[in-house]
């Protein structure tokens, strides 16, 4: 087939988001960062808002879409899938009542590969034990999948991105760098691209490329089981922007310092990030589906490292909270370990 | 003196920093590099890697979806 996903964006997967700082400034010309009414638990600032409907119960809703990573459209579903279900399993809710799917395709591209990306969606919605009742699609320049999730979870024991105190230690549960991983996939595809990968070795890009596939395909839903057994004061996925920036919404809303003095990243990273100039290395490059970054408290960090080796859940201590007004320090010293 | 040249035009994500970086890793410190190329994404993310590896973009202009840097290596 010659029409490739990936060829038909200029941007991949949470890279197509909008910059952190120009979202906060739409957010506030739209004055969407105004007060709620008590009943929200949590807005436009959370990986999911969070509405009290009743005592013991609450909503969580969540819209998240992007454009290709990947040319095999059942492993873009599952991506996808991936991503819109991270939202509702990071606030440590593990009951999606059901899924919506977006899908946008251009005129020119194949049907089977709308049908390949739905059942891959699909497919892993089934896995997860949540129904994909619907959504819409459109015809559109660019090809585009996600969904909406909606999420039921109990108010009073929902993780926030807020509450990380000094003295927690941090948790990530994928390794980094899906980007330069997902940039040689794309340039070993062409000739330029194989010029610049001349002298990596088809294992270390493999190794790349297929961890960072692995990563992405493999959901957060056991981490979300987890902090329903071990209490963690804060967690936030990582995404669009990166491990500072979400580390840094982090810090902010809880009003602390994070200093990560450990980077984890997936196998060939490091080398790929030499040639393409991605800033892995300050905790800046962009992630897409990727872990859970957790802080709990110092009592409770063994009890969850066992919940985690329990459910086969790969982690990796990457740093620690204090005092501070809540500035993230990536430390220039930074041990870098490859997943 | 005069600079190094880098056409970089419809070069998709991560291709334009990547050639850019190659370009400036062949260089002498102090030589300057004009990058000529497209896109608004682009323009940015080849302006940061500059700055945030220490270079110094000396000149940019970005009109019409086409920008301009003259960058000084470090």
């Amino acid at each position: 087939m010659s029409y490739r996903l990936t060829k038909a964006v200029p941007v991949h997967g949470c890279s197509c988001k909008l910059p952190q700082y120009q979202l906060g400034e739409l957010l506030d010309q739209a004055g969407m960062t105004s007060e709620f009414g008590p009943e929200v638990l949590a807005g436009p600032w959370e990986n999911s808002s969070v509405v009290k409907i009743a005592d013991g119960i609450a909503v969580l809703n969540t819209l998240d879409f992007f454009t290709p990573m990947v040319d095999e459209p059942e492993i873009q579903g599952r991506i996808a899938g991936s991503n819109v279900t991270s939202d509702i399993y990071t606030l440590g809710v593990t009951k999606i009542a059901s899924i919506l799917t977006i899908m946008a395709f251009p005129e020119n591209m194949p049907s089977e590969l709308a049908v390949g990306m739905l059942k891959g969606l699909g497919d892993f919605c089934r896995e997860m034990d949540t129904p994909l009742v619907g959504g819409h699609t459109i015809r559109n320049p660019w090809p585009i999948i996600g969904g909406a999730a909606t999420g039921i979870g109990d108010p009073e024991r929902i993780v926030y991105t807020k509450g990380a105190k000094s003295g927690d230690r941090l948790f990530l549960t994928k390794p980094l760098g899906i980007a330069p991983a997902m940039a040689a996939y794309r340039l070993r595809k062409e000739q330029e691209g194989k010029e610049l990968l001349e002298g990596i070795s088809e294992e270390v890009i493999d190794a790349a490329v297929n961890g960072a596939i692995e990563g992405m395909i493999t959901s957060n839903k056991p981490v979300a089981e987890v902090m329903q057994k071990v209490h963690v004061h804060a967690a936030t996925d990582i995404t669009g922007f990166g491990l500072k920036g979400h580390s840094e919404n982090m810090a902010r809303l809880s009003g602390v310092d994070i200093v990560i003095d450990k980077l984890w990243v997936i196998r060939g990273t490091p080398q790929l990030t030499d040639i393409f100039g991605y800033p892995l290395f300050s905790g800046e490059s962009k992630e897409t589906a990727g872990g859970i970054l957790m802080a709990v408290a110092k009592e409770n960090a063994d009890n969850l490292q066992s919940e985690l080796e329990k459910r086969k859940v790969r982690y990796c201590e990457v740093g620690y909270v204090k005092e501070g007004p809540g500035e993230v320090h990536v430390i220039k010293a930074a041990e870098v370990i490859e997943a | 003196m005069s600079a190094e040249k880098l056409d970089v035009s419809g070069k998709m994500c991560p291709l334009p920093v990547a050639l850019t970086k190659r370009k400036l890793d062949s260089m002498a410190s102090g030589q300057l590099l004009e990058v000529i190329g497209e896109g608004e994404l682009e323009f940015d993310n080849v302006q940061r890697w500059v700055k945030n590896n220490g270079h110094v973009v000396v000149e940019a202009s970005n009109a019409d979806g086409t920008f301009k840097l003259l960058i000084k290596k470090k």
